[in-house]
């Protein structure tokens, strides 16, 4: 029986972090009173013109540079005509022939064999990406729809991928990688559920080992990234279904219903539009320098893969705790800041960030956390540094990180006002270590007859007799000392 | 005070600083003619007289306070209802902006205001600015001062009549066939059409974006200059508008003994179709110049077989796409019939626009729909590259072309509604001007024993427009055939 | 001449013009008119003539920093002119 394959392309927008909007200067911002960010031009207005937001290039710039695009040295502007009650001016401003950024690719992880084990990477080959500006919302109600043009205008990015992928998985993992590299280059922070981020899927499939593509299916509606995932493998397997009954596929545009796991025909290919491209006449071309490519190539960070390769192969940092740092240019930037203050020991830190930290912050909006947070990585890398000279115990560490990070207090303040540092009376210490020995004769003939290990055990009844409240290396030296006479 | 109304700009400019009579003194004479006897003209689309009596105030308290704001301040001038004024509404003669009211200035009228005039009335126009006789308007057909039954031309309609009636001393119009020059031309008046990106296009309602220019009219070439001087220049709003250092119009007018330039005069635009009295007018004029010494060369411009099409299909194909905003949603009229959505577009465009309007809008959309585009507007820019290259080929030998404004004079009123065609080919000598970006002026050169006035067309090289202002004021100087007043 | 064909009823649809019978056949024929003169440009020799889009010649970029101005009148600019409004947004016959 024949085997098949999808062939699955996806077409992302991702609103632009700028500060107003493409082609005027009021700003936008989610979840605003209905149509207060709106002046004449994001109205339509008659007389009213666009006038290019620098900032909205430049970062389009930036993305292509990310994704290894071809940056287009001159560009031009066209109106995409049609009407719908959420577009003020019934036309679009965006790109047709001449798109800002062109070709490039992905680099995308998919999951590895378990969660400690990295994933193979693969690079999707992208198609284009170019500017155009947003709509307005529409919400329906009863027999009346409702618009609001705050989001009008708002800078758009649409991110075109050739039909190169063929799962779900590795549409999730292509997702996951394009939010991730838009976040470090701080375009976009990609909410989805604030519309940051929407996605287009065009679906085909065909025989293995044929190079052809099938009739494709566009999939529209996917408004989260499992609801992305769930809508290829639902329309992949309609596709096989329909072919395993002899039928064809039929070119046309689906809506997926999350809530329904269905989807539904929104058009079929006859009812495709005739957008009437033509040159926007009211916008100059977009020209761009060598210099000015070469300017923004400056402003970028380095890349999150190259960063985790970088901490596996030098910094010798586990898997897991890479995958956790790396994909967040937040996470990551304190990380390396600290080590900055502190670099004998990189995995102390990443240990304290990765569970310690994260923790703190997941527990209230990750966004406002970050904003109202108190602690800095000097104080982080003074954690480690003060447990690994011997000054704090471990238990009294997470004492003072808590502390530190409810009043953004120095550790070395905290540890002196809580007298948490390690006194050492080394005399008591000394009689403590030999009722030890004396306790446990065993592990000290074993340990006297040249087995290493066997210290441990007494170090450990050590510990738990003071509460962990003493250095441990001081309390290695007094074993070994009494062991040996 | 009555005969205030017939001063030249230069004259009543004068007055004012002498402060012979006040702003409100002068504004209150044009109004005074206006009710007089705009009810037979009806240039006006609709005033607002308090609004415009507390500038006219407000220019003469600063003239006493010694803070005149230049030239222009306290003289009133006229709109095309088609410039965004804050407050007051914005029709561009069309039934589907009916009762809108804009929020915003243009720059223009920004301008305008800085520069301290005073703006009097809303003026009528060819729906869209589609159309060359008023007769396009939604709302009302306005008459030629010098024959009420004939049409002013258009689409500047109200803007050109105006002035001639004496109704105001200067106004503004837009051109983006010939909508300044053709109506300037059978009024009897001046008016320019500055070269692409001279005056900011922000707050003017667009017809063909890449065509589109404001220009002003006025009974003298000074006049011209005056408004000139002030609404050019680079505009941040306006992505189109050239950042150009802006030259001294005014003196251009004040030397008339400049250079003696080289005039082409194109064989073409004086063949079939032209009328004899316009075609001896325009060649008096011509010999004019050549006895003032300047050279006279015949020229060809071949392309303007071209220039009607060419401009019907990029023009309509830029209307059909800025028009489009026009739907019944936000702002403009909605149809009371319309039950759901596609009924609201349909019926509120099909009720709210006019047949030319919409006749446009089809064959806009028509050129550019999938299927058509190349062979129409696709080509049709590289006709337009055609016609550029056909004047600057023109410009490689002489400075400035003479040319007829108008084929005909001012036509009557319905004689040319039923047939489209024949009244596009009423601007055959306009269009190509705009079509290659040019600076163009009509100035009136004589009238047809009729009595109907008949314009002179000067079309200049890029940003050349003091040259086309200083030849057209030496022509006024020695021929004041623009200081005639109709009897009305 | 060629492209001759014109469905009108496809471009009324396209420019979303309600036409009704009277009105369509007349428009038929004056577009068919207009576009029969209009296809004199296909006589014109311009196959080594790059196209004229614009009529400016802006050396570099227009463009403006990324510098926001809150809109003053907010909702009311909007509100003026509006054909049906309720709780400041606009309203429209269900769409979908």
């Amino acid at each position: 029986m024949t085997q098949y394959e999808a062939v699955i392309g996806l077409e992302v927008h991702v609103q632009l972090k700028t500060q107003s909007k493409l082609f005027t200067r009021a700003p936008y911002r989610y979840g605003v009173e209905p149509n207060t960010l709106v002046d004449e031009v994001v109205l339509g207005l008659p007389g009213s013109l666009p006038v290019l937001n620098k900032a909205a290039v430049l970062k389009t710039v930036q993305v292509g540079l990310v994704f290894d695009c071809e940056i287009a040295r001159q560009c031009k502007w066209d109106r995409k005509n049609y009407f719908y009650p959420d577009s003020p001016k019934n036309y679009q401003i965006s790109q047709f022939d001449q798109p800002l950024c062109l070709g490039g690719h992905v680099e995308i992880e998919l999951e590895g064999p378990a969660r400690n084990i990295q994933g193979k990477h693969r690079k999707v080959a992208l198609n284009r990406i170019h500017l155009e500006e947003d709509v307005g919302k529409l919400t329906h109600l009863g027999q009346i729809s409702w618009i609001d043009y705050n989001r009008a205008g708002t800078p758009l990015i649409e991110i075109v991928s050739e039909p190169d992928m063929h799962s779900p998985e590795e549409v999730f993992a292509y997702l996951k990688s394009l939010v991730m590299h838009l976040q470090y280059v701080d375009a976009s922070d990609c909410d989805m559920e604030k519309g940051q981020l929407r996605c287009d899927a065009n679906i085909s499939v065909r025989p293995q080992g044929t190079t052809s593509l099938g009739t494709k299916v566009e999939l529209k509606n996917l408004n989260s990234i499992s609801g992305v995932c769930n809508g290829v493998r639902h329309e992949i397997n309609r596709q096989l279904y329909a072919i395993e009954r002899g039928q064809a596929v039929v070119q046309e545009t689906r809506r997926w219903d999350a809530d329904k796991s269905e989807s539904f025909v929104m058009r079929s290919k006859e009812d495709a539009h005739d957008y009437r491209y033509f040159t926007d006449p009211d916008l100059c071309p977009i020209c761009l320098s060598e210099a000015d490519i070469q300017a923004q190539k400056k402003t970028l960070p380095e890349f999150p893969f190259d960063k985790q390769e970088r901490y596996l192969r030098t910094l010798q940092l586990p898997y897991t705790v890479t995958s956790v740092i790396c994909p967040d240019k937040r996470l990551s930037d304190f990380f390396e800041s600290a080590l900055g203050f502190y670099a004998k020991n990189p995995l102390g830190i990443a240990n304290w960030i990765v569970n310690d930290l994260l923790r703190e912050l997941a527990a209230e909006d990750m966004h406002q956390a970050w904003k109202n947070l108190k602690m800095d990585p000097r104080q982080v890398a003074a954690l480690v540094e003060l447990v690994d000279s011997g000054i704090l115990s471990k238990q009294s560490a997470k004492e003072v990180f808590d502390a530190t990070f409810k009043t953004g207090e120095d550790p070395q303040k905290i540890v002196k006002d809580k007298g948490l540092e390690i006194s050492v009376d080394v005399d008591a210490l000394k009689i403590m270590c030999a009722e030890i020995i004396d306790a446990f004769p065993k592990p000290a003939e074993e340990f006297r007859s040249g087995k290493e290990k066997a210290l441990n055990v007494l170090k450990g009844q050590v510990v738990k007799h003071t509460q962990g409240k003493v250095p441990i290396s001081e309390v290695d030296r007094l074993l070994r000392e009494l062991l040996s006479q | 005070m009555e005969n205030l109304i017939w001063g030249t700009f230069e004259q009543l400019s004068e007055g004012l600083e002498k402060k012979q009579f006040s702003s409100v003194e002068l504004t209150k004479a044009f109004i005074a003619r206006t009710y007089a006897i705009d009810k037979s003209l009806k240039a006006f689309l609709n005033f607002d007289e308090k609004k415009t009596l507390a500038e006219a105030e407000a220019s003469d308290v600063r003239r006493s306070r010694g803070q005149s704001l230049g030239r222009l301040d306290g003289v009133p001038v006229g709109l095309k209802d088609i410039f965004a004024e804050k407050g007051q509404r914005l029709t561009c003669g069309s039934r589907i902006l009916e009762h809108f009211v804009s929020p915003y200035d243009a720059t223009v009228v920004k301008k305008l205001k800085d520069a301290g005039a005073v703006l009097w009335g809303r003026l009528n126009m060819d729906e869209f600015a589609m159309g060359s006789s008023s007769e396009n308007s939604a709302f009302q057909v306005t008459s030629n001062p010098w024959d009420l039954d004939r049409v002013p031309g258009g689409s500047s309609s109200g803007s050109a009549a105006a002035v001639a009636a004496g109704e105001v001393s200067l106004s503004l119009g837009t051109d983006t066939g010939g909508s300044v020059r053709q109506p300037a031309s059978m009024c009897g008046v001046v008016g320019l059409k500055p070269s692409y990106g001279c005056i900011s296009r922000y707050g003017m309602v667009a017809y063909a974006s890449s065509l589109d220019q404001a220009g002003p009219l006025a009974r003298t070439a000074g006049g011209v200059a005056a408004l000139l001087q002030v609404l050019s220049g680079a505009d941040p709003k306006d992505s189109t508008c050239a950042r150009m250092h802006v030259p001294d119009y005014l003196a251009a007018v004040q030397s008339s003994e400049g250079k003696k330039w080289i005039l082409g005069v194109p064989e073409e635009y004086f063949g079939e179709g032209l009328d004899s009295e316009v075609k001896s007018s325009v060649e008096k004029a011509i010999h004019f110049y050549e006895a003032q010494g300047y050279i006279v060369k015949p020229v060809h411009l071949t392309s303007l077989e071209y220039a009607i099409p060419v401009y019907y299909i990029i023009a309509t194909a830029e209307a059909s796409s800025n028009l489009a905003r026009y739907d019944g949603i936000r702002y403009t009229y909605r149809s009371p019939r319309a039950k759901n959505i596609d009924e609201v577009y349909d019926q509120s465009r099909s009720e709210g626009l006019g047949e030319e309007v919409k006749r446009r809008i089809l064959l806009g959309t028509y050129v550019l729909s999938s299927g058509y585009y190349d062979a129409f507007y696709g080509k049709a820019q590289k006709v337009r590259r055609l016609i550029y290259n056909d004047f600057m080929r023109a410009f490689a030998e002489v400075d400035v072309l003479v040319t007829p404004t108008s084929p005909v004079p001012a036509f009557k009123k319905g004689e040319k509604t039923s047939d489209p065609l024949a009244m596009y080919l009423s601007d055959l000598y306009t269009i190509s001007v705009n079509l290659a970006g040019l600076p163009a002026i009509s100035f009136p050169c004589g009238f047809t024993n009729r009595g109907l006035p008949i314009g002179c067309q000067l079309i200049g090289k890029p940003w050349e427009e003091t040259t086309l202002l200083s030849m057209a004021y030496t022509f006024e100087k020695h021929h004041p055939f623009n200081l005639k007043i109709p009897n009305l | 001449m060629m492209h001759s064909e014109i469905d009108i009823d496809h471009l009324a649809k396209l420019a979303r013009i309600e036409l009704d019978g009277h009105k369509r056949e007349t428009f038929l024929n004056q577009l068919q008119d207009i576009v029969g003169y209009c296809s004199k440009v296909c006589e014109a020799g311009v196959e080594n003539l790059e196209p004229r889009v614009h009529s400016f010649s802006h050396e570099g970029n227009f463009w403006a920093e990324d510098i926001p101005e809150y809109p003053e009148d907010g909702v009311d600019f909007l509100s003026r002119n509006a054909p049906e409004m309720k709780e400041k947004q606009i309203v429209v016959p269900r769409v979908l």
